[in-house]
């Protein structure tokens, strides 16, 4: 029997090693990330990139920048950090303060991630946003 | 005019806040008057009363609070201002005095996000008759508060990296200086390779494979005790220097200044280093029962009862400005 590539092997330990909880709160804040692009775009011309992008491994978990980019005008910034434990929720939110909030389930992350879009610094800097697609 | 020498200091102001917008900052707006007002007459004295020349300030809450400070001192100052991203949160601030400044020029700033203080603002200064500018980065990294489980060592890290890859980007000849309150020791990981490379030898900086992002970091020699142990066994011993730059026990040396090779040899301006120090009077320290410096925090009563300034030391530097000996 021929023995598996080094790639078969390591798809499969990446599938096995991975526990389904991180994959549901990654997924979980993938969907947050669609929304606000979603929302941002509505009726606009222009292209708006929401992504997650991996930053460091920290005790907090696996680091992700939620990034929003207008290609057309190569600008980019980061709108929030997230921290994701290798058991997945509480995810822990970096709203910028001094404390993280925690989230212990998908309601608790849409209310914080609504809470901190209505505050009037980020309201107003999301409608310049807007304003640039 | 043209002077010979560039007086730079930092300065770390302590939760100089708007009145009553965190319980840890002013509680009136004579408090926040009376801080500013003790904070630029401090300023003021720097190097024998003539002031700084450069001036980088870190937690200093608003625009209206920078620009009173300013507008207090002696001369007139290029400014760039990178504010808080929320109320509760502080900005960074940096001062050129004209006409030893020409130009002051904003390159870069790190904002982990867009609510977040900023942890770095890199700046070019241009010097009257010097055809060569030079860079200086002002930081204020995440604090070591654990109060919520923030991952504050990771976020200083991040820092780091942040300006160690812009500045490992830059021709080796630029000339960068690299001052604040990095709230990590010069032992610690964002000193490493990975980040910016805060180094303990001349040769580290100097070295022709290096790059500005290769740094002699002056705070070693803040490291140690200033006095030998038999000197400092005796009756009323006091010592000459701070082992410390924040109030801390035991002691802790946060705010740091570092150079790359082309600020130590050749560059438009050159390490003066037995002039770099930091800065203390009866007004902003005091001494232990064993003659240990510590910075006075800031204590208000009333606009006739208050006493120091911030819980870290102003640091203080003196370079030589090239063509002009």
């Amino acid at each position: 029997m021929m023995s598996k590539s080094f790639a078969d092997r390591l798809s499969d330990d990446l599938k096995n090693a991975q526990k389904p909880e991180f994959g549901q709160a990654y997924k979980a804040l993938r969907e947050i990330a669609e929304g606000i692009r979603e929302a941002l775009s509505k009726g606009a011309a222009g292209q708006l990139d929401v992504v997650l992008e991996p930053g460091y491994v920290t005790n907090l978990g696996q680091q992700y920048r939620l990034r929003l980019g207008i290609p057309a005008r190569k600008w980019e910034e980061t709108l929030l950090r997230a921290y994701i434990p290798s058991e997945g929720f509480p995810i822990k939110l970096d709203l910028g303060d001094e404390e993280p909030v925690t989230c212990g389930d998908r309601k608790q992350l849409d209310d914080a991630v609504l809470r901190f879009m209505k505050k009037p610094e980020v309201a107003n800097r999301m409608s310049t946003v807007r304003e640039m697609l | 005019m043209r002077v010979a020498e560039l007086r730079l200091a930092f300065w770390n102001v302590q939760n100089l806040f708007e009145p009553k917008v965190v319980p840890r900052g002013p509680q009136s707006e004579a408090e926040r008057d009376d801080k500013i007002g003790q904070l630029a007459d401090q300023i003021s004295g720097f190097f024998d009363s003539n002031g700084p020349d450069v001036l980088g300030l870190a937690e200093v809450g608003s625009q209206p609070i920078f620009e009173s400070i300013r507008a207090a001192l002696n001369g007139t100052y290029l400014a760039l201002w990178e504010g808080p991203g929320q109320e509760n949160q502080t900005g960074i601030g940096l001062l050129a005095r004209s006409p030893t400044c020409t130009d002051l020029e904003h390159l870069a700033v790190d904002r982990p996000t867009i609510t977040s203080r900023p942890r770095c603002l890199l700046a070019r200064i241009t010097l009257a008759g010097v055809d060569e500018p030079f860079l200086l980065a002002v930081n204020h990294w995440k604090s070591r508060l654990k109060s919520g489980g923030v991952d504050d060592a990771a976020d200083r890290m991040e820092s780091s990296r942040w300006l160690g890859d812009l500045l490992a980007a830059e021709d080796r000849t630029t000339a960068v200086v690299v001052i604040g309150d990095f709230n990590a020791e010069p032992f610690e990981a964002p000193f490493n390779e990975l980040g910016i490379r805060g180094k303990r030898h001349f040769s580290s900086a100097l070295w022709t494979g290096g790059t500005p992002a290769y740094l002699y970091n002056t705070a070693w020699r803040a490291m140690t005790e200033p006095a030998l142990w038999e000197e400092t066994n005796v009756p009323d011993y006091e010592e000459s220097r701070p082992k410390t730059s924040h109030d801390d026990s035991p002691g802790v040396i946060y705010d740091q200044l570092l150079v790359s090779g082309r600020v130590l040899k050749h560059g438009p301006i050159t390490l003066h280093e037995r002039l770099i120090g930091y800065h203390h009077n009866d007004d902003i320290a005091y001494r232990t029962g064993n003659g240990v410096l510590r910075p006075q925090r800031w204590t208000y009563a009333n606009h006739a009862t208050f006493a120091g300034a911030s819980d870290h030391f102003p640091l203080l530097a003196t370079f030589r400005i090239r063509d002009s000996e």
